[in-house]
């Protein structure tokens, strides 16, 4: 179904169209709560509060941006609110690292493979967690800048140099550890 | 663009079963607890409907009170005419009769003691 169409079913409260927008979207919501929380049950507890919004939500929503758009900015919002009344986000986030790792990626067979995952869990770990989603975004889900200037309401520029600065500081915390390990 | 940090070997979730079941549970208690709009009188919409009730009534008016006006106009007015000698005592007509005729400069003024007694009497 066209994505306007979706829209003014969901302004007029449609469930069907809430649940074709679940359908596209609930994972890629999921997974982007879970970049910036890293936690599993929070990151469910945001996709529904995020999904329970959408029908109120979505009567100020004018569709300047895609749908998928619009509620990667819903999620996060609400992480960054979940955090900011959490208070003590990085210290959680060090506290439960071993843990996630072991949840989200598993057992896998090769050794190597499993601790570059690690590595690399670790690596986005340093980052801030809108920085950590930011780059989640723009190279696991694709979006263009233009989308994360949109998402995080700040300057395409200013999208651009925070990328670039992750995306060192994630490669210098890898080699550094490869180096040493 | 190669500069990507590869994240394809990162696990991606899905959401439990019974996620989207839970989001539909809480959004039927929501609207269960939201009550029917027609229920609830709207005050801001009153807003409007009092400065157009007002502009009513003033039309209304400015159109009836010619009417009312004229039928006061057809009825005979009577007036009664009071003599001044017939109210007053003696000596308040003739201070009042005099005035301007005497040839002295100083005021003449109404003895305050007749002047109190007449008010007090009205």
């Amino acid at each position: 179904m066209d994505e306007k169409v979706i829209l003014q079913h969901l302004k007029d409260g449609s469930r069907e169209a809430l649940a074709l927008l679940w359908q596209a979207n609930s994972s890629n919501v999921l997974n982007l709560a879970f970049r910036m929380l890293k936690d599993r049950d929070q990151a469910e507890d945001i996709l529904m509060d995020v999904f329970v919004q959408v029908p109120k939500a979505v009567q100020a929503f004018r569709g300047e941006s895609a749908l998928g758009t619009w509620l990667y900015r819903l999620t996060v919002n609400a992480c960054l609110m979940k955090l900011r009344s959490q208070k003590r986000h990085r210290e959680l986030e060090e506290e439960r690292l071993n843990v996630i790792v072991e949840e989200v990626i598993g057992k896998v067979d090769s050794q190597d493979e499993d601790f570059d995952a690690e590595l690399l869990e670790k690596g986005l770990a340093q980052l801030p967690a809108e920085t950590r989603s930011m780059l989640w975004l723009k190279d696991a889900e694709d979006l263009d800048v233009k989308d994360l200037a949109s998402i995080y309401k700040m300057p395409e520029g200013t999208v651009k140099a925070r990328l670039s600065r992750a995306r060192h500081l994630v490669r210098d915390f890898l080699k550094e550890r490869k180096d040493h390990g | 663009m190669a500069n990507k940090i590869d994240f394809s070997k990162l696990e991606r979730l899905t959401p439990r079963e019974d996620s989207w079941a839970k989001v539909c549970a809480r959004l039927d208690a929501e609207s269960a607890n939201t009550p029917a709009k027609g229920k609830i009188i709207d005050i801001k919409s009153w807003y409007s409907a009092i400065p157009i009730a007002a502009s009513l009534v003033l039309v209304s008016l400015t159109a009836l009170l010619p009417a009312i006006t004229d039928g006061m106009e057809d009825q005979p007015i009577t007036t009664e005419t009071i003599s001044i000698n017939s109210s007053t005592p003696d000596e308040v007509s003739s201070w009042y009769s005099s005035l301007g005729n005497s040839t002295s400069d100083e005021f003449e003024t109404l003895e305050e003691t007749v002047g109190f007694s007449y008010l007090i009497k009205e």
